[in-house]
């Protein structure tokens, strides 16, 4: 069974899971900085905006097929 | 936001020939920052690309001398010969690390797979595929006088 939390925001119910599995992946210094910007400008924190783009991605290509 | 502005004097940089002007003007339309220097090109990137023969319209002889002929700064070259095409990647010093569940690193594993590729390679091409929308989209909002 799938483990995390729930949390209340004021407009939404988030449902988190646990995330145990750590990945880390290499990048050049200008990689990061871009990364950086883009992630400022949606608000949230690197590893946030890095998982968001990635299940985004792959939600993505599933709805296109 | 400008790429000038974050590749600054850092980033993956080539210099090559003045004799090879079809490949400048490429990168300069692909956007990458560009000058030319005494009998040199160069061109700058904050990320690794690839250039196919067919875009330089080069012959395959020219296209041999042509890699050759690059010096890269911050990064490496690769020749693959079946697929015509000249790889360049930065070096890459800094580590980024996330958390994710178990069933999003299984899912992420099944989509690089899908792409043949290992997953940092992959979470590298979403991520700045993503960052590169994210930053073009805000660039063009502003140049509208959106935001």
């Amino acid at each position: 069974m799938l483990k995390g939390i729930k949390k209340r925001g004021r407009r939404h119910i988030a449902f988190i899971p646990k995330r145990p599995v750590r990945i880390s992946v290499r990048f050049s210094e200008e990689e990061i900085a871009l990364i950086k910007r883009a992630a400022e400008r949606e608000g949230l924190s690197m590893a946030d905006y890095v998982r968001n783009a990635v299940l985004s991605e792959i939600f993505a290509s599933w709805e296109e097929e | 936001m400008d790429l000038h502005e974050i590749v600054k004097e850092g980033g993956l940089k080539i210099s090559f020939p003045k004799k090879f002007r079809s490949v400048f003007t490429l990168l300069r339309e692909r956007g990458f920052v560009t000058y030319e220097e005494d009998d040199l090109f160069h061109a700058i990137s904050p990320t690794a690309y690839g250039i196919t023969r067919t875009q330089t319209k080069l012959p395959w002889p020219v296209f041999l001398e042509f890699y050759r002929s690059i010096k890269v700064q911050n990064g490496s070259k690769s020749l693959e010969v079946e697929e015509e095409t000249i790889y360049l990647k930065p070096k890459r010093p800094k580590k980024l690390s996330f958390r994710v569940s178990v069933p999003e690193y299984k899912l992420i594993r099944w989509a690089a797979k899908q792409y043949l590729l290992d997953v940092s390679d992959y979470i590298r091409m979403c991520v700045l595929d993503d960052a590169n929308k994210t930053l073009t989209r805000a660039r063009k909002m502003r140049e509208a006088g959106l935001a």
